[in-house]
């Protein structure tokens, strides 16, 4: 980190020779130099505030961390439908393929899992935000903070987990 | 940029001499109480310019590192691959913690778009040639570039090995020449001709002609006299592809086949 920091009294006392160092004369000039200190204070606050922010773009690796970091939770994450789709197969009893079932919406099976077609895949989103339920109030929130920072013209969605 | 105590001072000298009531400030002794104060004002005043430009450093790096997403971005991430290492969160940016340029495996990258996909293609490089990236560098690459990558954005990573071309031609040289010299030289020039494409132009595409123009320079061939015959490529083990003008190669570069030597595939005819 740059270091900016400097105490503008302490370096007045210092820039005085040492015959001149009386409290007087000291005095006055902090206090002529004081609007000096106040907008030192200002900017140091104002840069801590922008650093952060301005740092923040939608490369997964930032855009994960400052997702955590502006909903105080460590499991969000950002995942590609695409490269995490596994291609699914079906096969006859008779092959002897390792069972798996699917279900009915209306047997409330957990975990939901959805099976779809190459082209139902193809109208699926760019990239996914995945929150833990415990923020799901707060959806709307974390949707708002994605496109702020997500290219324009991609497809993309926050869901739950 | 900060300016010096010293000017700063001058710009103080010059706006007192404007006002009159500020004319008996005149001593010129370095310890008269004016001249401390315009002093110690024109010092902070020169801290405080001083942190400006830091800061603005600062805010300049963020800035030219959001700039992201752009072709020559993704290039310039792709020689900044650190084989090895991991990025840190330092300075509110992922980065690698020593810039290590011995891990710095990619030396030829092209970037390209396919299809709405960010198609990249990379070398790593022996003896100055572009060369391709072992499985586990290569893997190492793909998971780099899923972190780095804009939310949303598709991309292919590929380092194949070169593209193997087969010239088959009739090079007709003077007969006066000595085909022991012109020979070698004429290999030397199409040797040349790729190892340059392969380097000053990774991905770029071969031109027939750029390459019989190369073979014309060789002194002791005759101008005009070259009968390309069949030239054709491949990658990998794919079929030969024969090509009439001009050919992009898959991996990027270009190696002649080692089973189709020059030496066996070019016919030196004199005239």
């Amino acid at each position: 980190m740059t270091n900016l920091s400097f105490n503008i009294n302490k370096t007045i006392k210092q820039l005085l020779p040492y015959f001149l160092v009386k409290p007087k004369q000291l005095a006055w000039l902090q206090v002529l130099l004081y609007p000096l200190v106040w907008l030192y204070a200002n900017f140091l606050t104002y840069r801590a505030a922008q650093l952060k922010n301005a740092t923040v773009n939608s490369t997964v690796i930032r855009f994960t961390r400052a997702l955590r970091d502006e909903f105080a939770d460590e499991t969000i994450y950002i995942f590609h439908p695409e490269e995490i789709l596994d291609q699914a197969f079906i096969y006859l009893a008779v092959e002897g393929a390792i069972l798996e079932y699917d279900y009915l919406a209306s047997e409330n099976h957990v975990p939901v899992d959805y099976d779809y077609t190459v082209i139902e895949y193809n109208s699926n989103y760019d990239f996914i935000v995945r929150i833990p339920v415990a923020l799901a109030s707060r959806a709307d929130e974390v949707m708002a903070y994605v496109k702020k920072y997500a290219f324009f013209g991609l497809h993309y969605t926050v869901e739950t987990f | 940029m900060a300016r010096t105590v010293e000017e700063i001072e001058d710009q103080i000298d010059t706006i007192k001499a404007t006002k009159a009531e500020l004319a008996a400030l005149d001593s010129v002794s370095n310890t008269a109480i004016w001249r401390l104060w315009r002093f110690i004002t024109a010092q902070v005043i020169n801290y405080f310019e001083v942190a400006w430009d830091k800061f603005q450093a600062v805010i300049q790096a963020i800035i030219d590192n959001n700039q992201y997403g752009t072709d020559d971005w993704w290039y310039k991430k792709m020689l900044a691959f650190q084989f090895g290492d991991l990025l840190g969160f330092i300075n509110n940016v992922y980065q690698y913690p020593v810039i290590d340029a011995a891990k710095q495996i990619v030396k030829f990258c092209s970037i390209t778009s396919n299809s709405g996909k960010v198609q990249i293609k990379v070398a790593a490089s022996s003896g100055g040639q572009p060369v391709v990236l072992t499985t586990d560098q290569l893997d190492g690459l793909l998971s780099y570039c899923q972190q780095i990558r804009p939310a949303g954005i598709r991309f292919t990573v590929q380092s194949l090995a070169a593209d193997k071309l087969k010239i088959t031609g009739n090079i007709y040289y003077n007969a006066q020449g000595d085909i022991a010299v012109i020979k070698p030289a004429v290999f030397a020039a199409i040797g040349t001709f790729l190892s340059t494409l392969n380097t000053t132009n990774f991905n770029g595409t071969l031109f027939c002609n750029k390459l019989i123009d190369a073979v014309q320079a060789v002194p002791g061939t005759i101008n005009n006299q070259i009968d390309l015959l069949q030239i054709a490529a491949k990658s990998g083990a794919g079929e030969y592809q024969v090509f009439a003008s001009s050919y992009q190669p898959a991996s990027g570069y270009f190696q002649i086949d080692p089973d189709f030597d020059l030496n066996d595939t070019l016919t030196f005819v004199s005239a």
